[in-house]
This record gives C-alpha cells, sequence and structure tokens, in this order.
C-alpha cells in the first residue's frame, strides 16, 4: 500500500486558500486519500465494487472539474467523503441497490460453507461477517460506525459528513453499536 | 472504551487493511475520471448541436417571414389609394394625341402659319 503523504491541507485549514486549489494540488490531495476514499466508496455503495469505482470516479471528476468545491469550512477529508456519499447515494439510487433489511439479512451467506470454504482465511470470513452485519444496520447506523471505526473520526467530524447533527449521529452510533453487536453475536455463536 | 470496542475496531482494521489491498489505483481512477471528463464535454457540444441548428430555422423563417411581410405592404400600397398620386386623367390621352398634331408656332413667325401646317395624311386646301 502506499506510503501515506504529509496532507496538503491542514487538518484545521479554514482559510480561502481551500477555494482556490488548483488541479494539482488537488489530485494529489486525492491521491493521499484515495485508500480511505476507497473504503468509503465501498462502504457506501454496500460492498459492490463496481458501484464503489462508478461512484468514486463521478465523485473525482466533480472534485477535479470543479462541479464541487472545497469551502474550507471542514476538513478536506470531511468535505470529500460528504460528496462521495451523495456521489454513491445517486449511484445506489440508480442501481436501486441495499435492498435487504435486517429481518430479511441471512448472515449465513456471509460463511461460506459450501466445498472450498476452508481457503477462504478466517481473516476474510471475519470480514464478510463484518461486512453483512453492518449491511443490517440502518443506512444512517452504518455510516455513523464506518466513519468513526474504519476512518477513524470523531462524532463530530462523522455528523458533518452525514448532514446531520452531533446527537443525532451519537443516537445512531449508540444505537447501531448495539445492533452490530447482537449481529456479530449471533453469528459467532453459530 | 469496553472490549467491544476493541473488538470492533480491530475487525475494522482487519477490513481497511484488506479493502485498501483490493483498491484500484488512484492513477486508473483519475484517468477514468479524466475520460468522463472529455466525454462530458463532447456530450455537452453535442447538445449544443440540435440548439443551434434551431437557432438557425428561427432566424431564416423569421426573416422570411419579415420579407413577406414587406412583400405584402408594398403590394397593398400599390393598390390602394396610394395610387391616388399617381391618377392620370382619361382625357391626357387625347392632349398627347394633340401634341403630336398641334406645333407650338416660333415667336417670330405668323399664328396662320401654324395654320397652315399640313396635317399629315389629311388632303391640304388647294391639292
Amino acid at each position: 500500500m502506499s506510503v501515506m503523504a504529509q496532507p496538503l491541507i491542514p487538518e484545521t485549514q479554514r482559510s480561502s486558500d481551500a477555494l482556490t486549489m488548483d488541479r494539482p494540488k488537488l489530485e494529489r490531495e486525492l491521491e493521499r486519500l484515495h485508500a480511505e476514499c476507497w473504503g468509503w466508496a465501498l462502504s457506501c455503495s454496500g460492498h459492490d465494487r463496481t458501484l464503489a469505482e462508478d461512484a468514486l470516479h463521478t465523485a473525482y471528476l466533480r472534485v477535479l472539474s470543479g462541479q464541487a468545491r472545497f469551502d474550507g469550512r471542514s476538513r478536506f477529508k470531511s468535505w470529500l467523503f460528504g460528496v462521495i456519499r451523495l456521489t454513491a447515494m445517486e449511484e445506489l439510487r440508480r442501481a436501486n441497490r441495499w435492498n435487504t433489511t435486517g429481518s430479511e439479512l441471512d448472515l449465513s451467506s456471509a460463511v461460506d460453507s459450501s466445498a472450498g470454504a476452508d481457503v477462504i482465511s478466517e481473516q476474510a470470513e471475519r470480514n464478510a461477517v463484518l461486512v453483512a452485519a453492518m449491511a443490517s444496520l440502518s443506512p444512517r447506523q452504518r455510516e455513523v460506525l464506518q466513519l468513526v471505526f474504519y476512518h477513524g473520526m470523531t462524532l463530530e467530524e462523522a455528523a458533518r459528513v452525514m448532514g446531520v447533527s452531533v446527537g443525532s449521529a451519537r443516537t445512531h452510533y449508540d444505537r447501531g453499536k448495539k445492533a452490530l453487536a447482537g449481529q456479530i453475536n449471533e453469528v459467532d455463536v453459530r | 472504551m469496553n472490549d467491544f470496542e476493541s473488538e470492533l475496531k480491530k475487525r475494522f482494521a482487519e477490513l481497511r487493511a484488506d479493502d485498501e489491498t483490493s483498491a484500484p489505483s488512484f492513477a486508473v481512477v483519475r484517468d477514468r475520471a479524466t475520460v468522463d471528463q472529455s466525454i462530458g464535454t463532447r456530450r455537452q457540444r453535442l447538445w449544443m448541436i440540435p440548439l443551434l441548428a434551431a437557432a438557425v430555422v428561427a432566424a431564416v423563417w423569421v426573416t422570411s417571414r419579415a420579407r413577406g411581410e414587406r412583400a405584402r405592404r408594398e403590394a397593398w400600397l400599390r393598390d390602394s389609394s396610394m395610387n391616388a398620386f399617381r391618377w392620370t386623367m382619361p382625357t391626357d390621352g387625347l392632349l398627347e394625341s394633340a401634341r403630336q398634331t398641334l406645333h407650338t408656332p416660333a415667336i417670330s413667325a405668323s399664328v396662320l402659319d401654324a395654320a397652315a401646317v399640313p396635317i399629315p395624311g389629311t388632303p391640304f386646301k388647294g391639292d
């Protein structure tokens, strides 16, 4: 994996420099955050790789073409995640994905019991369980848990990305964590 | 932080590492984005073609309509009371034929000389 370069935009930058970011600077910043963006796009797209790639391509296009403009009111990463989230939602609406609900989700499908399943590593299995458990949550719960645990954001930052209040994000976080614990424990017991 | 949160962090870290190893490179995404951008621009240009064609058709229609309107107006003026300025008396023809036959006598000549000028085709007195 690529070595994380130093951020071009300070974490707390609020200056008007952000408004005048040229394309090479934007590209460097996108490249630095690319791995994280990919993870976020995957999460927003229901772990559908094709959909995630489409969403990420469109989001990058919007950023590079100036259609989406960073105004410096938040961290660049939070803003970028917001752009990816909205773009993925549009792509999802188009593709009509994430149709599964908590009650309908079959977690056993995440743990392949067919012949040859032993080839799959234990870690991949654990990842599949986590992804399936996340899919059983509501979109808001899924988003806040992903942002906090996967991307290491604070609840305030997660709330900004999701476009909700901090209180609301905290509620989704608490409920989501409980629901996720239930789902994972259920599978682990099996 | 309780045990479950630690467990979650660990699991998400594993998932993240797995996702990162399978992530497409930034260059691939960026280049595709550039291609998409040029396609988008080309698509925008393609949208312009019918728009321009419609503008040209509209301009031609307006011009031809204005030209027809002018022609109609001129025709109306020709046929309307404006013709009064070009009206000629029905007896104008008579004056013309008279001018052909009558010759204004010279200032020094006698009035009778003019009367003596023979009219072509008319038998002169004394012939």
